[in-house]
């Protein structure tokens, strides 16, 4: 296979991770690491390191929309990155020890948990509001956004701070370890446990999910598992797919995309959890 | 661009608190830069590396070993610190062309934490510049463990 060829197919592989992530407010780490290790037969601790930047260059493409059309609460955001940051870091040390053997089957298990949560997020209307929560109060969390499907501008408070900050902590470990955003944890952590509107946790989350990623991408970056040839052309595609899919997001039936998520995810992690074991 | 409202993903016309507007402002600002500086970066330095003379042989190469699970690939070098990376920057060929765009799109998120950091102090906002501290330090940090 000629270079040429093989950097358009990662540069298609990159814009469906960086589109479907972006849709979904994960980083799309989930698509890059198995098309590279099932597909392309890479490595999977360079795939780990491309799918890293790839994560970075789609959550920077989605964050520019999100920050610019206020869906994202970067107070929230910036206090949370306190844990992601930390536990990145922890998980990308981690990985480093371990087999990949083994790095198949947590990835699989991941996975597997992710298509369940997708599948059965509730509306937040269906939901009881958080309970008063004195931290988020002193650092001011709650906040508003302009929700154009109700055409009207949807206030929120903030609940379980220090609970969302926990969870934060273990996505971050996860990102480290697997190369993903790891939105799929950051998401029902703001969603279910902190009580913030569905559409401001995804946004959150991809806005989140680049500092997360830069955090594991200097250890990986070290080790010598960031290979450009590799990495670039999934991003060049990861922010193309990204760009589109932001602007996209209020079109697309949001029950369709879970049921495909779920499917595709779930599909995966089976695959990835045979590989792991046999 | 439409100012419908009602038009399907437009925001409505809403205005946040005069803070997080500035706070908006300058993150999308560092975004929008960083995005747009390293994928040029990148898009360059792909194809001048794929189709240049110089490096085409070692590009060839280096899919080569990718494709077949290597997981240290011969052909083009990875650098793995900053000094690797300045020695590249030297010659500038198309891979030192793309290393920089790497380095540039996974600084960008660190640059927006700094912005924020500079934004809550010129809020005097001590805790959140203290949260922004911290987050900046341990990535700092991360880039130094290497």
């Amino acid at each position: 296979m000629t270079p040429s060829v093989f950097t358009l197919e990662l540069l298609a592989l990159g814009v469906v991770a960086g589109g479907l992530g972006a849709l979904l407010g994960l980083g799309g780490g989930f698509i890059v690491v198995p098309a590279l290790t099932l597909l392309f037969g890479i490595n999977i601790h360079l795939a780990i390191g491309a799918s890293l930047v790839s994560v970075i260059a789609t959550s920077s493409g989605a964050a520019v929309a999100f920050v610019r059309d206020h869906m994202a609460n970067l107070r929230i955001g910036n206090f949370l990155e306190l844990a992601t940051v930390t536990g990145a870091i922890s998980g990308a040390l981690v990985a480093s020890v371990l087999l990949p053997r083994a790095l198949y089957v947590i990835f699989a298990i991941v996975l597997a948990q992710s298509a369940v949560a997708v599948a059965r997020r509730k509306r937040i209307e269906d939901r009881p509001p958080p309970p008063p929560d004195h931290f988020a109060d002193r650092l001011r969390l709650h906040g508003a956004y302009p929700d154009a499907a109700r055409k009207r501008v949807v206030t929120y408070r903030v609940g379980r701070s220090r609970l969302g900050l926990g969870l934060m902590y273990l996505a971050g470990v996860l990102s480290g370890l697997l190369g993903i955003g790891s939105g799929t944890l950051k998401v029902p952590a703001m969603d279910l446990a902190m009580g913030l509107p569905m559409k401001v946790s995804t946004a959150t989350s991809n806005f989140m999910i680049g500092v997360t990623a830069a955090a594991s991408t200097g250890v990986y970056f070290a080790r010598g598992d960031i290979s450009s040839l590799l990495a670039a052309p999934i991003a060049l595609g990861g922010l193309a797919g990204a760009l589109v899919a932001s602007r996209l997001l209020g079109q697309v039936p949001a029950r369709w995309l879970r049921v495909i998520f779920a499917v595709v995810v779930f599909a995966i992690a089976v695959q990835m959890f045979v590989k792991g074991v046999s | 661009m439409t100012t419908d409202a009602s038009a399907p993903g437009h925001p409505l016309a809403y205005e946040p608190p005069a803070a997080i507007r500035r706070l908006e402002a300058a993150v999308g600002l560092v975004l929008r830069a960083g995005v747009a500086v390293s994928s040029v970066l990148m898009l360059v330095g792909t194809i001048v590396t794929v189709t240049a003379s110089a490096t085409a042989h070692d590009a060839r190469r280096t899919v080569a070993a990718l494709r077949a699970g290597a997981a240290h690939p011969a052909g083009l070098p990875i650098p793995r610190n900053a000094g690797d990376v300045l020695h590249g920057l030297r010659h500038l060929q198309g891979p030192d062309l793309v290393i920089l765009g790497v380095i540039l799109l996974v600084l960008t998120p660190v640059a927006r934490v700094a912005a924020s950091m500079v934004v809550y102090a010129t809020e005097r906002e001590t805790t959140f510049v203290v949260i922004t501290a911290v987050v900046l330090a341990l990535l700092l940090m991360s880039f130094a463990l290497g």
